[in-house]
């Protein structure tokens, strides 16, 4: 019974094996960049960027399908433009940098969408804004395996002065000249991590994998090196028993697993408040 | 254009090599803006800043930190080392020592494996303290280092001044208090809304700042900029 539940899913199905490596893998490294993110209180921003890319994932979808590098590319460019978009009103207007980001995302989604639906056939809009544990190729795998290595090593040579950035900008500003080029392959890699979990959780719900979990590492433990270890292995539990419960109840796997990362940050709070309201 | 900074008066003066010097103004002048000019931290629309010292430590105010990120104090203390030994370099037990000594000149020994988040607001300034100590730039650029701390923590910020000064140190702090300017610094640069001086602290009279201000209000007051 407990098999058939937990383990025959993923054991005899190789779509599913796909989809949990992907999800795993992409929880290695997302928990720390979500915890890096929230630590720069920039949750925000995350969320405007990973809505920001669709317009260059849905170019690269019409012209040449559901392929990788074309999703990269895409992304990395749509990327580029909203946030030089939102600069350049913050520098032009009386709106801050994060207000611009409001609105350009807003649009980019929307242009996001029309490209997509530009498309015969409903499949490539739900498929891309939602996910799809089917979408999960073996040339998709390949990919994501690359894009969390490659953001492993870069988090593995510039956690400190990444982490040091987070606490005290102005200090790393006035004794590293190079930060603005650490800062930008932050934002790279954030892209191409996006990129990767939007095949298995959409691009709708790809930062869910690596903010919630990181959100409810922050309430639970007061150490930032505590808080990569439990966003990451929350997010790896909850891409877990999201997939399961996709396969048994037939629904989407995206929303199912940024489901359950909620309902980790939904008892996290709650824990918060009781132990407060003792205090 | 927006967001472009704050506009200074026109001005002209150099600090000498270990300068102690203080700097004063009314709120809203541009003192926490000269710091980040001098610390390069913002380009001057018009004019230039050359500054010859190799190292430049930067003491933000107190309020822009995030008091509950989630680090111990040895690890903030760390960061001074940031611009010697980068990303990857291993922190080494002469580097730990370096730490463990800034630590105990400010009185945190005992505190230093604690969360910044358990740390009272002077504690939390003397362990950012200690960090520049760790760090020991030529030139240390302070913006209001003692707003809001208890007396034994101003007492072991001025001797660190102090200490700094006698190394040879140049030293700019911005500060509120003229009772303690007076007190601690040779010079002084006021900054006032048509104008910026550089003189020395004797030229600091009751008259001298009633005009600078406009106010009025006796130079011997606490908070009078």
């Amino acid at each position: 019974m407990l098999y058939d539940i937990f383990v025959a899913p993923i054991a005899d199905y190789i779509f599913m094996q796909r989809a949990l490596l992907s999800c795993v893998a992409i929880s290695f490294v997302g928990g720390p960049v979500g915890v890096l993110l929230v630590l720069k209180r920039m949750n925000l921003l995350g969320e405007a960027l990973s809505h920001g890319i669709l317009p260059g994932i849905a170019i690269s979808a019409l012209l040449f399908g559901v392929w990788m590098p074309g999703f990269l590319v895409g992304a990395m460019t749509s990327g580029l433009l909203i946030a030089w978009g939102s600069y350049f009103s913050a520098k032009k207007t009386v709106l801050t940098e994060d207000a611009g980001f409001g609105g350009f995302y807003l649009i980019a989604m929307a242009l996001g969408v029309m490209i997509l639906s530009l498309k015969k056939g409903n499949f490539q809009i739900l498929h891309l804004l939602f996910g799809n544990i089917l979408s999960v190729t073996e040339e998709a795998l390949h990919m994501v395996f690359w894009i969390v290595v490659i953001v492993l090593v870069f988090l593995l040579i510039s956690i400190r002065p990444i982490v040091f950035d987070a606490f005290d900008p102005v200090f790393m500003q006035v004794v590293d000249k190079r930060r603005f080029y650490y800062q930008g392959c932050f934002w790279a890699m954030v892209i191409i991590l996006l990129v990767a979990a939007s095949m298995t959780i959409g691009t709708l719900m790809a930062l869910g994998l690596i903010m919630l979990p990181a959100l409810t590492a922050r309430i639970l433990v007061t150490h930032i090196h505590k808080m990569f270890f439990v966003a990451t292995f929350l997010s790896i539990a909850a891409s877990y028993l999201g997939l399961i419960t996709s396969y048994h109840y037939n629904l989407p796997s995206g929303p199912a697993i940024i489901l359950i990362c909620g309902g980790f940050f939904m008892l996290a709070v709650s824990y918060a408040a009781i132990a407060s309201q003792k205090n | 254009m927006y967001n472009q900074g704050q506009r200074l008066p026109e001005f002209n003066l150099s600090i000498k090599k270990g300068a102690l010097t203080g700097i004063i103004g009314p709120n809203g002048t541009g003192k926490t803006t000269f710091l980040k000019l001098v610390s390069k931290l913002l380009q001057p629309g018009a004019g230039s800043v050359t500054i010859s010292s190799q190292s430049i430590g930067f003491l933000n105010q107190r309020n822009f930190f995030d008091i509950h990120f989630p680090i111990n104090v040895f690890e903030v203390v760390s960061m001074g080392l940031y611009p010697k030994y980068r990303w990857l370099k291993y922190i080494d037990k002469q580097a730990k020592k370096k730490i463990f000594n800034a630590l105990e000149e400010v009185g945190l020994t005992k505190v230093m494996w604690q969360s910044i988040g358990h740390l009272s607001g002077g504690q939390f300034q003397r362990a950012i303290f200690a960090r520049l100590m760790v760090q020991d730039p030529d030139l240390i650029l302070l913006d209001e280092p003692f707003n809001a701390v208890d007396c034994l923590t101003f007492k072991i910020l001025i001797e660190q001044i102090q200490k700094w000064h006698t190394q040879g140190k140049t030293i700019l702090c911005v500060m509120h208090d003229v009772i303690a300017v007076r007190q601690i610094f040779k010079e002084c640069i006021v900054i006032a809304k048509d104008t910026v001086r550089h003189v020395p602290m004797d030229l600091i009279t009751d008259e001298f700042l009633a005009q600078i201000f406009f106010c009025g209000m006796h130079a011997g007051a606490h908070n009078v900029v």
